[in-house]
């Protein structure tokens, strides 16, 4: 069963009670709200995703609720609980779902050891997976929403998962958070997408979740190999280039930009050296989306 | 007279190449280095067997098709002192 497939009133009980146990990829989160606009984000955003017994072992307990303080009562907040633990300010109450969105990948990056992660936008086809990894404002995000829509498999837009025994990514379809232009872009890019309605003033600007397709969410236990590391890099009026980046040093970026890699020592090297082994690197500079999405289709075309 | 000092690579590195580069994983320090082309040439040479540092530069000359040099030797007792730093090579007790 998905979570689009309960009732409006059974969402609301469980979420106020038990808990929903949402899978999302290889964990499954416990989750509770007593805020109309969680429930509101959830249904439209996690619709496609499976919900488990309730009585079933959950990765992660995550709630976002209304503080109980005097501020309730004027410019109401929403704060996240891990564990039932406060473990940051709470935000203004438009935040809440961005903010559960930023909680699920502190959880997923502070305790997931079971992986390498890496901080990467994932996406496969052909059963080849491009691991994108860029700092913000780069463009990762909008370039990774982008090749969603167009045929490419989303498997994260934040977090790389990679397995330890053999270097496959492992898929963890969730939210694309698109920040600032990169908003409109994307609603004019794919206008039949879904989209959760912009929070303004957040500490990354103005940002918008943008459902992942149907099929990436059902593909959920189907890890694949990695072929290509692209750094996307946005440059207003940029003619798009893909250009050979080197590998050792694309190692040492990777490194350190991942959540993880120190805490598997030489394990991690091995693994992170194997990907290296088995991609192609490139950088890659854009201004055009729908040329961006070009580039990418004869990258992924080549034998 | 005085033997040379020389340098070996140490034991408890994890290395791999690109194209000429190289990135080295150090077991005891968990650190990670990433090595230049030349760098790199130097390093393969301290794992074939100890060198001084005037044996370094000899074989880099010959690798680069270069003049053994004072330019030369420089560059090799300033990578020496790197990777001592660096925990990458070892004095070899004599």
């Amino acid at each position: 069963m998905n979570l689009g497939d309960l009732a409006p009133q059974d969402l609301t009980r469980r979420l106020r009670g038990p808990g929903v146990m949402l899978r999302t990829g290889p964990f499954v989160s416990r989750i509770w709200t007593d805020m109309p606009i969680m429930e509101r984000g959830l249904s439209l955003l996690y619709a496609d995703y499976p919900v488990e017994d309730d009585r079933g072992f959950a990765d992660f307990h995550v709630s976002v609720m209304r503080p109980r303080s005097l501020r309730r009562w004027f410019q109401p907040q929403a704060q996240l609980l891990y564990d039932h633990q406060a473990l940051f300010e709470p935000l203004p109450l438009d935040q809440a779902l961005p903010m559960f969105e930023w909680g699920m990948n502190w959880a997923v990056g502070t305790m997931a050891n079971q992986f390498l992660i890496l901080h990467a936008a994932t996406l496969e086809r052909n059963g080849r997976v491009v691991i994108m990894p860029a700092p913000p404002g780069s463009g990762k995000s909008t370039l990774c929403a982008g090749l969603a829509c167009r045929g490419w498999r989303l498997m994260s837009d934040e977090m790389a998962l990679i397995t330890l025994d053999d270097g496959l990514v492992v898929p963890l379809a969730r939210p694309v958070s698109l920040k600032n232009k990169s908003i409109e872009v994307m609603t004019r890019f794919a206008p039949d997408a879904v989209f959760s309605e912009p929070a303004e003033e957040t500490h990354k600007g103005t940002v918008a979740l943008m459902r992942a397709p149907r099929d990436s969410v059902a593909r959920k236990r189907d890890p694949a190999r990695p072929a290509w590391i692209v750094f996307p890099n946005y440059l207003p009026g940029a003619e798009t280039s893909l250009a050979p980046r080197s590998k050792a040093a694309t190692f040492m970026e990777m490194g350190e930009n991942a959540f993880n890699y120190s805490v598997h020592g030489r394990r991690g090297f091995d693994v992170l050296a194997g990907i290296l082994d088995s991609c192609a690197c490139y950088d890659f500079r854009y201004s055009d989306l729908d040329h961006a999405v070009q580039v990418f289709s004869s990258l992924a075309s080549e034998a | 007279m005085r033997l040379p000092r020389r340098f070996q690579l140490t034991h408890h590195l994890s290395r791999r190449l690109w194209d000429g580069e190289c990135v080295v994983y150090d077991d005891q320090s968990g650190d990670t280095h990433h090595l230049d082309p030349l760098a790199t040439s130097a390093l393969l040479l301290f794992a074939a067997a100890p060198l001084s540092d005037k044996e370094l530069a000899a074989r880099m000359a010959e690798l680069l098709e270069a003049p053994e040099d004072n330019e030369l030797l420089d560059w090799c007792q300033r990578t020496i002192f790197r990777f001592r730093m660096t925990n990458l090579v070892a004095e070899v007790e004599i």
